[in-house]
């Protein structure tokens, strides 16, 4: 049978797994639940019935499904761009934002340094291609995802939900520079000529694309969407992310970056009430499953030295979160508000490290790419099921503590 | 329609279209253009694109759907050209769900205990209608293929019996309609009333019918021009019986469905027409016969009809922007052009086939005047199943079969663009859609929550 027929039999069973267990999470064990804070389960099921799981696909069959990819990384990149007000950015605690920088700053050197490494030990290629895939796994593995603390925080006392929300805010915000990073890695890293890094076509790119941003945002501007019905702003909602993502593939740059650009503009021109946010909200349950999924079916790359790299970079990424944590903490005014072991809690990258790592492999085709999307996408899985451990680690609610706050609350 | 309202819309088309060729010339200037992509472009252009287009249609009376085509056509590979037929050829799939949406729409609408009561109408439009087009289309077009020479010396028969061949064959293909039409203009328009209700019910039981008579009339055809088919009414059963299975296979399925799931209906549903499409198509049966086995089924045997409507209905602008879009894209106008008198002959002497049809068989029915004046006009739109039958029937009935392929393709191009327009007028005139008054999505903007 056309192996097409076993990608929508694959997303229908995906999409009523997805409707009947996870939507409905309490259906699950509570071991199980935890487990699943971002939907790493749906991007294992998009694997298994993908190429580099039981085959039902075709690799060459995947390309008709562009248009979805499109539309989830789009998504994801506008999502986080309408947060990004400067009003808002502006009441956050100036300490919040030096550590929220230091921390992803020294995150993202250190898993650097140890990509490259384990890559040139065990992968080997052109250096300029090393370098990049380093710094597309860099970006995606240092980000944190504040999906996780706030669900792992809903089971948690009431006590220690005032100690959430700094790391909330660190968490959200330390996307902002690993997302800036895929975007100037895309612009400056020519895809065509073998991952060449190339300065002139770089800049001329990087312009482009914020040419490119401004006017996707005017003409946003300019739809007259009050107008509209639901259905109606619904199909403007969707040219629009696939439209801009389209042409950001078409150029090679990130659709991600792209659509974070167009984010932050909107962000900062349309009322805080706009019906943008209530749409993107509504549509984020489905748009992430479509991106897990598909994210799922790219990843081929299994081999032992995958495991193996994301097994140190997952061991690094714990470490340098924690301990630059630590120091940015006792550094910066108003760090110690924070518990010491803070940046435990900013160990789970969520599906925004895969929705960057799918970006890296549909813009490169090479082996490196590969390599470094099934390294990201072991080393996702890993953090997400160690992460509500280390959260609650993080926010002083060890297993005794956690149980006497517990009773604390009861008695209350 | 305000000045600002379109001059709004004006410039952000303007401005899709400007960052399509930003994009490209970007791309030829540092030599990056990348063709895998292309496709998604092209898609989020298209949306954008016809949407706003359809949004102006209806100033000039037309329904939204017109304005999609008109777009389609005009970002097409024969105007603009910033969709070639290459980068539309991965959007198979999206395509493939859209069509499935709109035939599940049409099976749902076909409530049995509506209909009950028009049975007699129904069946006599149907008989009519399908009558008429066959033997008028034939009779016009037999004497202008046999003057022409058109059919002479590429077919192993006589240039007379070649030229009755062609004409048969183009009667069987001027049978079908296009659900997916009466569709949308019923939806857009939220018409009810006995014509919507004749015309869809139609529409959907001709397409039924054109496969079977095809199937019947196919082996006269291949005797006319010198072939032998003897296995075309075992093929036909086959595509009807398939098209049936797997419609009543994924009826039950969404009747579960239905009766399991409380959120995200609409994912649902989509992955399941996207599933119907993709398995019609490898087993070479009509997916829209399939989609509206499965959409008749859970509208008759299960009490999720409702919840089916609503689901869809969520995400029918999208689905009627793609499709009718992509339609528009694919239309082939230098057919149109090279066979423009021949075609032409074929679109009117259809249209008086269809009036004489329709008009005759309400006429038996007792249907009264005002119904015979405006449901003909609700059968002029014609999409892709004919586009469908024209390449089966090119690759059964080899040069001859190719010639009436071109001409049939060509007479659908005007097909699909008037048929929209005269079906939302007649139901205008007929009292079935407000005249001037919003659309439905309008309206329910326009609601205060």
């Amino acid at each position: 049978m056309n192996n097409l027929v076993w990608i929508v039999i694959g997303l229908v069973g995906v999409g009523f797994f997805w409707a009947s267990f996870i939507f409905s999470k309490e259906r699950l064990p509570a071991f199980a639940r935890e487990t699943m804070l971002t939907g790493w389960e749906v991007f294992l099921l998009g694997f298994a019935i993908g190429p580099g799981g039981l085959g039902l696909i075709a690799a060459g069959e995947l390309n008709q499904l562009d248009p979805f990819i499109a539309l989830g990384l789009g998504w994801a990149g506008l999502i986080f761009g309408v947060q990004l007000r400067l009003t808002d950015l502006r009441k956050v605690e100036p300490f919040l934002r030096y550590l929220t920088l230091g921390q992803a700053l020294a995150t993202g050197a250190g898993l650097f340094a140890i990509f490259l490494l384990f890559a040139w030990l065990f992968h080997g290629g052109q250096f300029s291609e090393l370098v990049l895939g380093a710094f597309l796994v860099a970006a995606a593995c240092s980000v944190s995802s504040p999906t996780a603390i706030s669900m792992t925080a809903a089971r948690l006392p009431k006590t220690a939900l005032s100690k959430v929300r700094p790391l909330l805010v660190v968490a959200t915000l330390d996307l902002a520079p690993a997302l800036v990073v895929v975007g100037l890695v895309f612009c400056f890293f020519d895809g065509t000529q073998g991952s060449a890094f190339s300065p002139e076509r770089g800049l001329a790119l990087l312009i482009h694309s914020f040419i490119i941003a401004a006017l996707l945002a005017v003409m946003f501007l300019l739809i007259d969407r009050k107008r509209l019905s639901e259905e109606h702003n619904l199909v403007v909602f969707l040219g629009f992310i696939i439209f801009a993502s389209g042409i950001s593939f078409y150029l090679g740059l990130s659709p991600l970056f792209t659509n974070l650009v167009v984010g932050v503009v909107l962000a900062n021109t349309l009322s805080h009430d706009d019906t943008l946010h209530s749409a993107l909200h509504s549509t984020e349950k489905p748009f992430y499953v479509i991106l897990l999924v598909l994210a799922g079916m790219w990843w081929t790359a299994v081999g032992p030295m995958v495991w193996i790299t994301a097994l140190a970079l997952v061991a690094g990424r714990i470490a340098l979160k924690l301990y630059s944590m630590r120091v940015l903490e006792r550094m910066v005014d108003g760090g110690r508000q924070l518990a010491p072991e803070a940046g435990l809690a900013l160990c789970s990258p969520g599906a925004m490290g895969l929705a960057m790592g799918l970006n890296f492999l549909l813009g490169y085709h090479g082996q490196v790419a590969a390599f470094a999307f099934g390294v990201i996408a072991v080393s996702t899985m890993f953090s997400e099921a160690v992460a509500p451990a280390l959260i609650r680690r993080a926010v002083g609610m060890a297993e005794g503590q956690k149980k006497t706050e517990e009773k604390a609350d009861v008695a209350e | 329609m305000s000045l600002n309202r379109a001059l709004r819309i004006g410039a952000v088309a303007g401005l899709a279209t400007g960052l399509i060729l930003l994009a490209r010339s970007i791309g030829a200037e540092l030599g990056i253009a990348s063709s895998m992509a292309e496709s998604a472009m092209a898609l989020g252009f298209l949306l954008l694109f016809a949407f706003f287009l359809g949004q102006a249609a209806p100033v000039i009376g037309a329904p939204r759907i017109t304005g999609y085509l008109l777009a389609g056509i005009a970002a097409g590979p024969y105007a603009l050209n910033l969709i070639s037929a290459q980068n539309a050829e991965p959007l198979r799939l999206v395509n493939g769900l859209a069509l499935s949406l709109i035939a599940f729409t049409a099976g749902g609408e076909l409530k049995l205990e509506r209909y009950k009561p028009r049975i007699k109408a129904l069946s006599l439009a149907v008989a009519g209608q399908s009558l008429a087009a066959l033997f008028f289309v034939m009779a016009v077009m037999f004497p202008a293929f046999y003057f022409s020479g058109v059919t002479e010396g590429v077919s192993a028969s006589t240039p007379l019996a070649s030229a009755f061949g062609a004409a048969l064959l183009l009667g069987i293909l001027s049978m079908a309609n296009s659900p997916a039409t009466a569709v949308a203009v019923i939806t857009e328009g939220r018409a009810k009333g006995p014509v919507s209700e004749i015309v869809m019910g139609s529409t959907v039981i001709v397409d039924v019918v054109v496969i079977l008579v095809f199937g019947m009339l196919a082996p006269v055809v291949g005797y006319f021009l010198g072939m032998a088919h003897s296995d075309q009414a075992s093929g036909v059963l086959r595509h009807i019986g398939g098209a049936v299975v797997i419609g009543l296979g994924a009826g039950g399925m969404m009747i579960l469905i239905l009766r399991q799931t409380k959120e995200n209906v609409a994912l649902w549903i989509s992955g399941m027409a996207m599933a119907l499409s993709e398995v019609a198509i490898h087993f070479h049966v009509s997916a829209m016969l399939a989609a509206i086995v499965a959409g008749f089924m859970v509208e008759n045997f299960s009490k999720s009809g409702e919840k089916l409507i609503k689901a869809i209905e969520y995400s029918s602008a999208p689905v009627y922007v793609i499709f009718f879009s992509l339609a528009g894209q694919g239309l082939d106008l230098s057919a149109l052009v090279a066979n423009l008198p021949l075609a032409l002959a074929l679109v009117f002497s259809r249209m008086g086939a269809v009036w004489l049809g329709v008009n005759t068989g309400l006429k038996m029915a007792g249907e009264p005047v005002e119904m015979r004046r405006n449901a003909w006009q609700g059968f002029i739109g014609q999409a892709g199943i004919n586009i469908g039958f024209a390449v089966l029937a090119q690759q059964i009935f080899g040069p001859v079969g190719a010639i009436v392929a071109t001409i049939a393709i060509s007479a659908v191009a005007v097909n699909q663009v008037a048929g929209p327009i005269m079906m939302r007028r007649a139901l205008v005139v007929a009292g079935e859609i407000p005249s001037g008054a919003p659309t439905a999505q309008e309206s329910k903007a326009q609601t205060p929550a």
